[in-house]
């Protein structure tokens, strides 16, 4: 009985230690490209992994050329703060999670990085008004996230909140939601933990010159909304 | 003398049978304001029984009105982003809306409260149609996020999601049969679903629009399903066999709804440019035209089409009331 127990323990622990010894020798790659956000053109950064503890596994800095970048050594099923650092841009800060999985496996995972430079248009990610409103739409605080993440991280850096009319109005009418627009949203920065010093405003009576309204109405959901930017003032 | 005569009487049944056809029945109607939103109406629609409507906005309201009068009964609100669609259930007591804020919400009608929020869609909410069964157990709707949802309205609770066009749904119909969903999508496509709740896939997809079709319709009979898209372009198909039975081309802009009589044939559509039109489907013909001077969101008629209700992006909101019928030489 107890050579058969001894056996019984000795083959699980040795099926459990292989298992284990192939999930530890398991890599996971995170590959992809850094694009500045302003234009899409590749960018060339740091990109560092750290573990849970804190610890730094791996970096990369990417191609100048193409923005691609290749970190590697990484754990299956394991969480990664990622920090994206170059002195021309926003420090930034991500999280990615690797997949659990018993082989090699590469993660895609695309970055787009922020210019340091005075002057800079930065688009948000997504318009956070709808057609006629200035109050915020349901669930930009989502995508909004990530422009207070930067700004936060960022403490030196001065902005512009830059607002643009939907289809045409008066100037009257433009201006009043544009400073509507502008308002809510140095709001929401502010509460957020954004120094209000920081955050300047600037309405717009006139169409955006970048991305004017289109000749014709859109269908139902899908009409021209003025866009937003975010115009880094001072580094 | 005689000899003509009789030459002419003979030809007289010929005439009616040669001449007549060509002849359309062309209508006029009047036009009245009733009221307005703070903003563009999206959506119109008339209950069974022709005696209310309904109108949403980009104001986040909706609004119930009496017909044939159209008095302003109430103002629901509760949306959190612009309401872009509506629909009455079968048996006229509950009401249905879709909105930007990504919820569907079901609303008593008697009283406007708010019955459920329904919360799935992870983009803005353009359509939705309630089963038009006397129990209205189902709703269906579309939205941005490329599916059509079915729910349970008892229970507010989703039932099953629809996957399979590969762009924005635009808007959604139940057959009256309620044998059949369509759904329609900026990806060009009108996609016909069965209702039977264990069925996912498409049963099949219809392929014709060369622009985003925006709204889908059944006739009342189910015999066929009509579509039109952003090129102003109206299709009629034959169903359940899916062929393309006619194409007309309706507007200069966009058409973003159009609506049905119970004849089964005249159809109605509102478009972006500026006008009202009504069609004899059975012939294409155009029956009505009348020009709005704003652009048109949303149609609706009453059962017989003597009254149209159409949302404009003024915020107006619009009675069309039939004043006659005459005969007049159709065709183009």
């Amino acid at each position: 009985m107890k050579k058969i127990l001894t056996l019984v323990l000795t083959l699980s622990s040795l099926f459990f230690s292989h298992s284990l010894f192939a999930q530890i020798n398991v890599v996971v790659s995170v590959t992809g490209t850094v694009l500045k956000a302003n234009d899409r053109n590749p960018a060339s950064v740091n990109i560092t992994f750290y573990d849970s503890n804190n610890k730094r596994v791996g970096s990369s800095r990417s191609n100048a050329k193409d923005g691609y970048y290749l970190v590697t050594g990484l754990k299956p099923g394991e969480t990664y703060k990622v920090k994206i650092e170059h002195p021309d841009f926003f420090q930034e800060e991500v999280t990615v999670s690797t997949p659990r999985t018993s082989k090699y496996s590469e993660l895609s995972r695309d970055f787009l990085v922020k210019p340091l430079i005075s002057g800079i248009r930065l688009p948000l990610p997504v318009t956070p008004f709808e057609l006629n409103k200035s109050k915020l739409r349901v669930g930009s605080e989502e995508f909004l996230a990530e422009t207070v993440e930067a700004l936060l991280m960022n403490p030196s850096v001065k902005v512009q909140i830059s607002s643009y009319p939907d289809e045409m109005e008066s100037k009257e009418a433009n201006i009043k939601l544009t400073r509507e627009r502008c308002e809510t949203l140095k709001a929401f920065f502010v509460a957020k933990g954004v120094s209000a010093d920081r955050i300047s405003i600037v309405p717009s009576e006139n169409a955006d010159p970048i991305n004017p309204p289109p000749m014709k109405k859109a269908a139902k959901g899908k009409r021209y909304i003025g866009s937003t930017y975010i115009v880094v003032t001072k580094i | 003398m005689v000899k003509s005569l009789r030459a002419f009487i003979s030809a007289v049944p010929l005439f009616f049978l040669v001449v007549m056809p060509t002849l359309a029945q062309q209508r006029t109607y009047s036009i009245e304001t009733v009221g307005k939103h703070d903003d563009e109406v999206l959506g119109v629609f008339v209950n069974e029984a022709d005696t209310r409507f309904a109108t949403c906005s980009v104001d986040e309201t909706i609004k119930i009105w009496s017909l044939p009068d159209g008095k302003e009964l109430r103002t629901l609100k509760g949306h959190l982003g612009q309401v872009n669609n509506l629909s009455f259930s079968g048996n006229d007591k509950m009401l249905a809306s879709g909105s930007s804020d990504r919820t569907v919400r079901i609303w008593d009608v008697e009283s406007g409260k708010q019955i459920n929020v329904l919360k799935g869609h992870t983009a803005e909410v353009i359509g939705v149609y309630f089963s038009q069964d006397d129990t209205s157990g189902y709703l269906a709707s579309t939205s941005f996020d490329r599916t059509v949802k079915l729910w349970d309205v008892k229970n507010g609770v989703e039932v099953k999601t629809l996957r399979g066009h590969s762009l924005q749904t635009n808007n959604v119909a139940y057959s009256y049969d309620g044998k059949f969903l369509a759904s329609c999508s900026d990806d060009r496509t009108i996609k016909i679903w069965s209702t039977d709740p264990n069925s996912r896939e498409p049963i099949m997809s219809l392929e014709g629009h060369n622009a985003s079709v925006l709204t889908v319709l059944f006739s009342m009979d189910s015999k066929n399903l009509f579509s039109a898209d952003q090129e102003g372009i109206i299709k009629v198909w034959s169903m359940p066999s899916g062929e393309l039975v006619r194409t007309i081309v309706a507007h200069s802009d966009l058409i973003q709804d159009v609506s049905i009589a119970s004849d089964n044939k005249t159809l109605v559509s509102g478009s972006l440019d500026k006008s009202v039109k009504m069609w004899d489907i059975s012939t294409g013909e155009n029956i009505m035209k009348m020009d709005i001077g704003t652009e048109v969101w949303s149609v609706d008629l009453v059962s017989d089409a003597s009254t149209i209700v159409i949302g404009c992006a003024d915020g107006s909101v619009r009675l069309l009331k039939q004043t006659n019928t005459t005969i007049k030489k159709g065709g183009k």
